[in-house]
């Protein structure tokens, strides 16, 4: 029998704002978990700290609330233990780009299959509301002490430029196009972003859903002809295209599936090629003892260090 | 042939960084020692805005102090020769 | 009679040319002749040029530390002369390399100048002039006995044997020290011949033109200093032996030990443990296990993280997914690692971080020793972050089953291990037989490990008696892991009933950890157990303090020594007991502050009153711990501080 998003739900009371946009994201995940009819137990939501970083509480699934700045690290311990786990980071904007910046960027040189989902609302919400890495230079909310004399990091260039093979964008309260995005996420094999564009009606008083709502439109709607997917060599040919929609955001935003790239081998195919058996025997379900007894002995594995006197 | 025209005074050659009298030929892309030669000897000259080694000091230098660390007899060349199995002799220093 | 054999010898030159190779030759040298052997290397912060050098220690029983006088002094270069002429005992050999004998202190670049000041000084008031051959003059006075290899002739000499060029055998120059050296200490050629072809196994022209380069430089020998007294056999000749460093024995004790997950992130002095275990990821199984498992090989993931904070949290989630994990950093990195082990300690997760200490505080002296991380052990993360356990090994075979016991109990317990060790077992190397690293003596121990759960009753966090609960692995059955604190299911609350209950299960397992680890593995008594003069110690003190106990005992001082070896669980009843059962109390660390000594006072309450430190970051000698231990009994109370080493 196949589950429905309601299996996904737990009895926690969820602590956020009204009309907070992580609500949106939350439904679209449970949806979009699903849809794919994931087994509960076989999807870890890792999240790090901040407001959207409870949302391990909401959904039923083997979730870890970690560190601040640290859920991709913990991320991807899980999946290099159990490749067969489905890992999804759901973070903040500054979690994953402020503190915990310097994962967000490792993480692409690895192409792991991790799905990050970074719910960006450019504020800081649980301490008050101060500038997160993408609020851009000069916003001044209404929470701020000061204008922000800081410029926003544009997260699809710099996972770009990490080496994500998945790169997308959603707005929060667009809950079927972003269940879709997750969905397409998943499916994707290797490290994947997708930056979903959140107001935070507490704190950003500048970046509302009115503000939004004017700015935002879909790649493949505008142009029917979109396609982000590279999947032979000449495919790169549509990089620069593929980057300048990227680039794009005042006055209108873009939002879609920007950069599908399939030619990239994931972590655990790379990790097999140096380990046979990795797959097979994974650090979390490998043997370690035969009832306590070791697998091997120091002369039976480390022949280099011998000396025959 | 004369010491002077040695693979230790020629300009294409770069001795080992530790062993100096032995080190590599560019030209023949082989390790000679410093006391032998051959047709294709080059006369080492200065360019200021060079980098040079200097086997005494164990150091580079740029070409304007090489000219005058030259002045003073002191031997130096374009370049010094790392053994490619160097990294078995390294350690971890940081 | 080889029981009496007793040999120092220091090998130096510039870091990256060949004291490493020369190094290991000559401990296969003295293996090969039948001796135990250990040794040290000391090296700067650089790769290529500065000065390096190592220290060998030959006994026919497991020598444990190196002392200063040596026996021999082998220089391949100037600075090697000008560095440690003081380090040689009289009657001693200086072997060195003729070309190096024009240069003057001042020309050596690579020469730390207050280094070099103080020489200078020292030589002046000595009347000997700064210039490598007057220094060897000076020794040739003194009763040292100088051999000066021309290694141009030498070469040209084995190149014309082999019909070839001078410039092919032009690498040999290493072998020629080394069998100078050997041929001065009366091993026969034979032993470095068979050396030669241990270290260079499998490249067939390299070991013809190095055995040759042997003979050409043993006849030398013979020819202008006449065969030296030989050196008898040692008790170990015909076995299978082994020599590692303590990077690399711990490396071996984790893949024993079952580590199928070790992430690190490069520094100084852990990375060879990951090198090596990333050089052994795939491994042979023993006999037994391949017919069980119906496998020949295994492996262990090894991965490099973008820093240490990545490094343990990725440890952990690979723990939370049920894997034996373990990491492996130095001071600093350890600072990085704070907040992750606290997040071990509430998420009740297993996992190893092996310490290797250096010089602090800050960057400090990176390759050099120290013992300056324990408080910062003990204290690491934030929030009352324990129960974890603090383990301190003294010597590369203790430190691998203690590795093996670390991994253990990180599981059995559900905490964090960490392991202290240090820069001088880190860069220092024992020989050792098959026995000494029984790989089944400690069985592996997986604690509450549940592989398949019961989905309608399973409490992560479930209250229990010893304050441990079931851990599934996240994946087999749905729950939530939390930094936050949590109730039985994981689940965060802030109500003060679970908040209280959650601190007194963590009290508990505290509790439960001091319990079920024997006393035995906590603290050791070593030499005689009536004496009223007790040494305190922790860490790789040991093999100096053991080795110096050795020759006081010789001269009727009978002393016992207490190794601490886990500070927690704290050994507070023995150290106790100790202390106020003895008249003398002596407190030997590396580190200023008598960190160890604080911790005593913790837990005790009582105070040692008498320290030896040794603070200038080189490794402790023998003869350091003799003469601190005579000079602390003159005194009422104070600090020693020991000061050998170049």
């Amino acid at each position: 029998m196949a589950r429905n998003w309601m299996d996904y739900k737990t009895d926690a009371w969820v602590q956020w704002c009204p009309a907070c946009g992580n609500f949106g994201i939350l439904t679209a995940l449970q949806r979009a978990l699903a849809e794919l009819d994931l087994p509960n137990e076989k999807v870890s939501i890792v999240s790090g700290i901040g407001c959207s970083s409870r949302i391990p509480y909401y959904i039923k699934t083997s979730n870890v609330h970690t560190l601040h700045g640290r859920p991709i690290p913990v991320a991807q311990g899980i999946k290099l233990a159990n490749p067969d786990q489905v890992v999804i980071v759901a973070s903040g904007d500054g979690d994953l780009l402020g503190i915990g910046a310097g994962h967000f960027v490792a993480i692409g040189r690895r192409n792991i299959d991790i799905k990050v989902i970074l719910h960006d609302n450019a504020v800081y919400g649980l301490t008050k509301g101060q500038a997160a890495p993408t609020l851009p230079l000069w916003f001044k909310t209404k929470a701020l002490g000061q204008p922000n004399i800081q410029s926003a990091v544009n997260p699809l260039l710099l996972a770009f430029a990490s080496g994500y093979t998945f790169i997308a964008r959603a707005y929060a309260y667009h809950i079927d196009q972003l269940k879709e995005m997750i969905e397409a996420a998943i499916r994707h094999k290797g490290t994947s972003l997708i930056d979903v564009l959140q107001p935070c009606p507490t704190y950003n008083d500048i970046m509302t859903k009115e503000w939004y709502e004017k700015r935002i439109y879909y790649l493949d709607k505008e142009d029917p002809s979109w396609n982000p997917n590279i999947e032979k060599p000449e495919d790169v040919k549509k990089i620069p295209k593929i980057v300048e929609k990227m680039m794009e955001w005042e006055p209108r935003i873009p939002l879609g599936v920007f950069y599908r790239n399939t030619m990239v081998e994931p972590l655990d195919v790379r990790i097999e090629k140096i380990m046979p058996g990795y797959l097979q025997n994974p650090p979390a379900r490998r043997s370690i003892d035969i009832g306590g007894r070791a697998l091997t002995n120091p002369f039976v594995a480390f022949k280099d260090r011998i000396v025959t006197t | 042939m004369s010491q002077a025209r040695s693979c230790a005074m020629c300009a294409r050659w770069r001795p080992h960084v530790v062993y100096p009298f032995v080190g590599l030929c560019t030209h023949w892309g082989k390790l000679t020692m410093d006391t032998d030669s051959c047709e294709h000897f080059t006369e080492l000259v200065i360019d200021n805005r060079g980098i040079y080694w200097v086997p005494e000091m164990r150091s580079r230098v740029t070409g304007e102090e090489a000219a005058i660390l030259v002045r003073r007899g002191v031997r130096v060349y374009l370049g010094a020769y790392l053994d490619p199995d160097v990294r078995e002799e390294t350690y971890g220093a940081f | 009679m080889s029981e009496n054999v007793d040999l120092d010898v220091m090998i130096g030159g510039p870091q990256g040319g060949g004291i490493e190779s020369s190094g290991q030759m000559a401990l296969r040298v003295f293996m090969i002749k039948g001796y135990d052997v250990f040794g040290i290397r000391e090296y700067h912060s650089d790769i290529i040029g500065a000065h390096s050098y190592y220290n060998v220690r030959v006994k026919a029983q497991k020598p444990r530390s190196v002392r200063l006088p040596v026996d021999a002094l082998l220089a391949l270069d100037a600075e090697t002369i000008f560095t440690h002429y003081n380090d040689l005992a009289p009657e001693s050999y200086l072997i060195y390399g003729t070309e190096s004998l024009n240069t003057r202190i001042d020309g050596i670049a690579p020469m730390d100048h207050d280094t070099k000041e103080r020489v200078k000084e020292d030589l002046k008031q000595k009347g000997v002039e700064p210039v490598a051959s007057e220094v060897v003059k000076y020794l040739a006075s003194t009763g040292v006995k100088t051999v000066g290899l021309p290694f141009k002739d030498l070469l040209k000499v084995t190149a014309e044997r082999l019909k070839t060029t001078v410039v092919s055998v032009s690498k040999t120059v290493n072998t020629m020290s080394i069998t100078a050296l050997a041929a001065m200490l009366g091993i026969d050629l034979g032993a470095v011949e068979k050396s030669i072809q241990l270290y260079f196994a499998g490249r067939k022209g390299i070991v013809d033109s190095n055995v040759e380069a042997a003979r050409t430089t043993y006849e030398y020998i013979k020819d202008n200093y006449g065969v030296s007294k030989p050196l008898p056999d040692g008790p170990h000749r015909n076995k299978v032996r082994m020599i590692a460093t303590g990077n690399d024995i711990v490396a071996m004790a984790k893949i024993v030990g079952g580590v199928t997950l070790e992430t690190y992130y490069p520094i100084t002095p852990s990375q060879d443990e990951a090198f090596y275990m990333e050089t052994h990821r795939v491994f042979d199984l023993d006999e037994e296990a391949s017919r069980s498992l119906g496998q020949s090989k295994t492996g262990t993931l090894v991965l490099q993280a973008e820093d240490e904070l990545a490094a343990l949290n990725m440890a952990i989630g690979g723990a939370l997914a049920g894997a034996r994990v373990a990491t492996t950093t130095s001071g600093p990195g350890l600072s990085l690692m704070n907040e992750a082990i606290s997040f071990a300690v509430i998420t009740e997760t297993p996992v190893v971080i092996s310490v290797w200490m250096r010089t602090g505080p800050s960057t400090g002296i990176a390759t050099r020793q120290g013992q300056q991380d324990l408080l910062h052990a003990m204290f690491a993360g934030h929030g009352e972050a324990l129960p974890k356990i603090v383990l301190a090994s003294g010597d590369h075979l203790e430190a691998y089953y203690d590795t093996i016991k670390a991994l253990n109990w990180a599981e059995k317990f559900q905490v964090p291990v960490i392991h202290l060790l240090d820069k001088y077992m880190a860069a220092s190397m024992m020989s050792f037989d098959m026995e000494d690293v029984d790989p089944y003596k400690v069985p592996l121990e997986r604690g509450k490990l549940v592989p398949n759960p019961d989905p309608k009753t399973y409490k992560r966090y479930e209250l229990t008696d010893d304050g441990i609960s079931p851990r599934a692995p996240l994946g087999t059955v749905q729950y939530i892991v939390s930094s936050l604190e949590h109730n039985e299911y994981g689940v965060v609350t802030e109500d003060p009933v679970i908040r209280e209950k959650m601190s007194l299960k963590r009290l508990k397992k505290m509790e439960t950890i001091e319990r079920e680890i024997p006393e035995s593995e906590k603290a050791v008594l070593y030499g005689d157990p009536d004496s009223r003069i007790t040494i305190v110690s922790w860490g790789s003190t040991k093999g100096p303090i053991l080795d110096a106990m050795g020759s006081l005992a010789k001269e009727g001082l009978r002393l016992r020594f207490l190794q601490i070896k886990t500070f927690l669980p704290f050994p507070t009843s023995t150290v106790k007991k100790i202390i106020e059962s003895s008249d003398d109390v002596i407190a030997v660390e590396n580190n200023a502050f008598g960190q160890m000594v604080m911790a005593v006072r913790m837990f005790t309450g009582l105070n040692i009153n008498k320290r030896i430190a040794k603070l200038n970051s080189r490794s402790l000698m023998e003869q350091e711990i003799y003469n601190g231990v005579k000079k602390a009994l003159s005194m009422k109370e104070g600090l020693v501080v020991v000061s050998d080493g170049a």
